[in-house]
């Protein structure tokens, strides 16, 4: 049977901030690392093995680090749930890779494309790599909207349950760009004897409120 | 009921939906070799969009980039003389694009908010005098897919009676390039499903399918409906399809629910004429059962339209569903894909009512959409 849907567990990683939350609480923080040193720390002292995390441009760090620090700590990672769907929202989409890509080509005289960084010039690859890490083979999807915004995020996380399919969902705002890399993500479902909050615009928007005054 | 009332396409190949399906019907392609080193060092096989041809269509074209000139006149092409208020509460703009104002990146601007998609969005809704908050998704190849995806979900739930959904990309040095990294560039006219093929082109399009929410007894012979859509993801590869074609099999699969394979009058897939791709559609559409139902692929006529081509390639398809024929895939000779699949190689009739739309990219991702004739 199903109930109505709940926060699980979110996870919050503010690369310039140097800091770590999940479900609120600050688990780890550094102090000067600049945001790639930081994540690649993050990733070192919390999360296990998975090297093709150093392939990865700092857009789809952020987001595998989110996932995997949410997983871990719900307890929640696999387990007859190869269906769950995927949403990530920024707003400047894959622009650090893409600034990247345009440097190798802007001048005819001095021209190397990569593949491996083209790949990344594309917002939803950090959905990829998620579902790729769990196995999970539900619907993927990368919205761009302005801002971190309550209301949109529920709005698009009702969308993905207007499908059957969607039993659970990882819900996040991504957003990455020169020295700012910030992200947040919710493990949403609807299974049931799940413990958790329901999803609203309200509690949405509370629980980045208390992140962004954490100093 | 989803149904399609309107759309318009803007391509190499035409700047109305008519123009575009006559040409098909007549064999035609877009793609011509491109030699300009503003987009590529190398000359290259494209379709390309000329702006200049929108100025009569576009008020103020010289206000809008060339990508916002092609969208917007895309959706004066499906509004046509149809009496759709655009700007009406009720309707929402979707846009869904891979890369959007691309071209206007380079090194010093990364801050110009014209290169973020929900700025482009806007400026084009805007345009329509629409005050609702645009969607934006930017799915990889799928884009046009999920946004039609998104559209019918959104109507479904009733929160708008219809919307619009634009599709649109450019070919630029910053595409151009990155495709050549890959070598996945084909040096002349693709060939997909061929035994011959070498890989594939890119072209650029804008194109604009309209959705509306209507009861079941309110639609008419011959309308087309949006029944179902569905994305999966391969779970496999970030930039390659997964050789069981997993995510592409699931989607077919879940649309059997509505259908059956017998039934289905043609698919249109994705068919981008690269090894890996063609490959893949082949296995997951002879896992799905699919054998017997001819196959297309319009990537020949327009090159590949990226975040365009969900949408692009939907209108084509629902036309062709429309009027009874199961168009060719051009560029095709002979089978060299291991799957046992049945290529559609010349124009053929149909009674059938159901079409399917086929589509994977970048990111394992992938979907579906299946339409059907009233």
């Amino acid at each position: 049977m199903k109930q109505e849907s709940k926060i699980i567990s979110y996870t919050y990683i503010d690369a310039e901030r140097n800091i770590v939350v999940i479900n609120g609480e600050k688990v780890f923080e550094t102090e000067n690392l600049d945001i790639k040193d930081f994540l690649t720390k993050v990733y070192k002292t919390l999360c296990d093995s998975y090297p093709k995390f150093y392939k990865m441009d700092i857009h789809c760090k952020l987001g595998y680090l989110l996932s995997e620090l949410l997983l871990e700590s719900s307890g929640n990672r696999q387990k007859g749930i190869e269906d769950r769907a995927i949403a990530v929202v920024n707003s400047s989409s894959s622009l650090c890779s893409d600034i990247k890509h345009q440097a190798s080509i802007e001048d005819n005289g001095n021209y190397f494309p990569s593949p491996a960084n083209f790949v990344y010039t594309l917002s939803n690859i950090v959905t990829g790599e998620i579902a790729i890490r769990n196995k999970y083979y539900g619907e993927t999807i990368s919205y761009i909207h302005s801002s971190y915004d309550s209301k949109y995020l529920k709005e698009i996380f009702d969308l993905s349950m207007v499908d059957e399919c969607n039993n659970s969902i990882l819900l996040s705002w991504i957003e990455s760009i020169d020295t700012t890399a910030e992200g947040i993500m919710f493990l949403i479902s609807k299974e049931e004897g799940k413990q958790g909050v329901n999803v609203s615009e309200k509690e949405l928007d509370n629980i980045w409120q208390k992140l962004k005054n954490n100093k | 009921m989803i149904k399609i009332i309107g759309d318009g396409i803007i391509s190499s190949l035409g700047i109305s939906t008519e123009e575009n399906f006559q040409h098909i019907l007549d064999g035609k392609s877009g793609l011509r070799l491109i030699d300009d080193e503003s987009s590529s060092l190398d000359p290259y096989y494209s379709s390309l969009v000329e702006k200049d041809n929108l100025s009569s269509i576009v008020e103020n074209i010289d206000k809008y980039t060339k990508l916002e000139a092609m969208s917007i006149a895309s959706i004066l092409n499906a509004v046509e003389d149809k009496g759709i208020d655009l700007g009406s509460k009720d309707t929402i703009f979707i846009f869904s694009s891979t890369k959007g104002n691309i071209d206007l990146l380079n090194n010093n601007n990364s801050k110009d908010l014209r290169i973020r998609l929900w700025k482009t969005a806007e400026i084009i809704s805007k345009y329509f005098h629409n005050e609702n908050e645009p969607m934006v998704v930017s799915n990889a190849c799928i884009s046009g897919v999920s946004a039609q995806i998104l559209a019918s979900r959104l109507l479904k739930s009733r929160k708008y009676k219809r919307a619009v959904v634009v599709g649109a990309d450019l070919v630029s040095k910053f595409t151009v390039s990155g495709f050549q990294s890959f070598h996945s560039l084909a040096d002349k006219e693709c060939k997909p499903f061929d035994k011959n093929r070498v890989g594939l082109n890119i072209g650029e399009a804008a194109a604009c399918i309209i959705l509306q929410y209507e009861d079941e007894k309110s639609l008419n012979n011959d309308d087309i409906i949006l029944l179902d859509g569905i994305m999966k993801n391969d779970a496999n590869h970030i930039s390659g399809p997964s050789r069981t074609g997993e995510g592409s099999y699931r989607c077919l699969n879940h649309l059997l629910k509505n259908t059956n394979t017998e039934k289905v009058a043609f698919i249109n897939a994705h068919g981008t004429a690269t090894n890996y791709n063609d490959e893949m559609e082949s296995i997951a559409l002879e896992r799905a059962g699919f054998s017997d139902v001819p196959v297309n692929s319009m990537k020949a006529y327009f090159g590949h339209t990226l975040g365009a081509a969900g949408v692009l390639e939907s209108i084509i398809s629902a036309r062709a569903l429309k009027e009874g024929l199961i168009l060719p895939t051009k560029g095709y000779v002979e089978k060299g894909v291991s799957g046992n699949i049945r290529i559609s190689d010349r124009l053929l009739k149909t009674n059938k009512n159901f079409a399917i739309k086929l589509i994977s990219g970048f990111g394992g991702c992938n979907a579906a959409l299946l339409f059907k004739k009233i």
